[in-house]
């Protein structure tokens, strides 16, 4: 599903829901489910699209136009299965409703995952699908093989790879963020975290983050190029190193050691955060704002 | 670099040395198994141990440290220049004494060479020379009469053997897994469709792409600490692709 696809997705569910009022147009309601604090919610080798939000209620819903699917609770674990065809291929499209404080456990072979209000831990793995996630407040790993992922407005730690396609982080507060792509680019703006690891192989990284002071980030860039923005008055203590590559900067920067092989250090202000940057084959650019 | 990052570093002499309790060195070296910067430093150190190792002591001709300080003193206010296009302190991209700052013209393939250490490196390195005329004294004592007792993971002189053991462990540990998941991989191969392997393979052949490139660079300047690391992020790469990859599959069996 391409970028296009999630926010036609995002829109056609998000809209009538949001707005109190009622079901979103061609679902109809199905199952539900009374859970309790701690149950966790297990999706499971499912295909299709799937929109997860959070929530006041103690109880999860199901939303779809297909009657096949059936939600099911058992020890604290509730399930989404599709009933009479069990396996991989077994497809599911609508929106669950969960308490926002629900651990998520989701997977799939094609699955497009949309998570929206929810504050409780999720693992999202799928070989092929879009992955959304847009006002999280838990700690939230998501993975996909052949995808792209988005987030907005999140809170929390993130653990977020796109093995073949883009990775855009809009608005993040929390520890930490990991992410990584093997061949797209990362678009990571308006960043808060204390530690960030962001990795491409074969894309461009475009980063920009608070520099709050103590932070790390650390950016790896295989064949590509790495613009960084910091503003006016941040305080960074930077290395970047390149094999094949150039380094440019809009900003005025001290020079502080030469490394052994291509690259050095600098500082920047009171160097309050810490900035690495090694792109093998590419460029990196110090700019005051993003492009 | 955390407080607990730092924690590891400050032991990696001890490491080299050898002095690490028993306990303590095996949290050491499971940490070695998973951080790349440090497997990095304690190469360093250990390097710089058996550089040192080589020399002989040689004393001075005269007292060489009425000259020395006052010119420290002088290098720590001062900006090294950097090779290619640039000034010595780009304290204004357009300044008109700076006729090629850092930002107009950019640093293209800097090509300097030399040994530069880390404050942590600086003080690892210090702890090995010591350590290594420490050794000197041991070797040139009267033999002692019980043996002593073995390091764990140790077999030999620890400044020679134990970190490259330690990398090796780590290489054969990596190996292993790798061919593991490749083993489990092409078992699920067949059960797989074919745009799921098409995907995997797509995404492998980037990976081995930035392998091979790593490589080919790092035999062009073994020496350049930045190409080993890039080299071992991307193998780090492909053994967790492998492990996700796996797992996918795992999907479809079940």
């Amino acid at each position: 599903m391409t970028r296009t696809a999630i926010c036609v997705l995002i829109g056609s569910l998000a809209g009538p829901v949001l707005a109190g009022v009622g079901l979103p147009m061609g679902l109809s309601a199905q199952e539900e489910v009374a859970v309790e604090p701690g149950d966790r919610l297990v999706v499971e080798n499912l295909s299709g699209s799937l929109a997860i939000r959070g929530w006041d209620e103690s109880r999860v819903s199901f939303r779809s136009a297909d009657e096949e699917v059936r939600l099911a609770r058992q020890g604290g674990r509730v399930t989404l299965e599709r009933a009479g065809r069990r396996g991989p291929r077994g497809s599911v499209g609508g929106e669950l409703r969960v308490p926002r404080a629900m651990d998520l456990r989701l997977g799939g072979l094609e699955l497009d995952v949309l998570l929206e209000d929810v504050d409780g831990t999720a693992r999202i793995h799928v070989v092929e699908g879009d992955l959304g996630l847009r006002r999280t407040g838990g700690d939230i790993e998501a993975r996909t093989l052949d995808g792209e992922i988005r987030v907005e407005d999140a809170r929390g730690s993130l653990v977020l790879s796109a093995q073949s396609d883009d990775v855009t982080v809009r608005g993040l507060q929390g520890a930490r963020l990991q992410v990584q792509s093997g061949d797209g680019d990362l678009t990571l703006v308006e960043i808060e975290v204390d530690r960030l690891e962001a990795e491409t192989l074969d894309g461009d990284v475009a980063l920009q983050v608070d520099f709050r002071a103590g932070a790390v980030y650390r950016v790896s860039v295989h064949d590509g190029d790495a613009t960084i923005a910091i503003p006016r008055g941040a305080g960074v203590r930077g290395r970047v190193a390149t094999f094949d590559g150039d380094f440019v900067t809009d900003i005025p920067v001290t020079v502080n050691r030469f490394e052994g092989g291509r690259g050095f250090e600098f500082e920047i202000g009171d160097g309050r955060a810490e900035l690495e940057v090694e792109v093998f084959d590419g460029e990196i650019r110090l700019v005051e704002t993003l492009p | 670099m955390t407080e607990s990052h730092d924690h590891w570093v400050q032991r990696l002499s001890e490491v080299v040395d050898g002095t690490l309790p028993p306990e303590e060195a095996r949290r050491v070296h499971r940490h070695l198994e998973r951080c790349a910067s440090c497997r990095r430093t304690a190469e360093e150190l250990r390097q710089v141990s058996l550089q040192a190792a080589a020399l002989h002591p040689v004393p001075p001709a005269r007292d060489l440290w009425p000259d020395i300080e006052p010119r420290l003193a002088e290098r720590d206010s001062k900006v090294i220049p950097l090779p290619v296009g640039a000034s010595e302190t780009s304290s204004s991209p357009a300044s008109s004494a700076d006729p090629e700052p850092v930002g107009t013209k950019g640093v293209r393939r800097d090509r300097r060479r030399g040994l530069f250490l880390t404050r942590a490196q600086g003080l690892g390195a210090a702890a090995a020379l010591v350590f290594t005329g420490a050794l000197l004294t041991w070797w040139a004592r009267p033999a002692l009469t019980g043996p002593i007792a073995p390091v764990p993971g140790f077999d030999g002189p620890p400044t020679a053997v134990a970190p490259a053991a330690t990398e090796l462990v780590v290489e054969e540990q990596r190996a292993a897994r790798v061919q593991e998941l490749t083993h489990l991989l092409d078992e699920a191969r067949q059960e797989l469709d074919p745009g799921t392997l098409r995907i995997l393979e797509k995404n492998l052949a980037v990976i081995d792409r930035a392998i091979a490139e790593s490589r080919s660079a790092l035999a062009q300047d073994p020496s350049n600490p930045f190409l080993r690391d890039h080299l071992e992020r991307a193998r780090d790469r492909r053994q967790t692709f492998l492990q996700e990859a796996v797992e996918a599959a795992s999907w479809v069996r079940s």
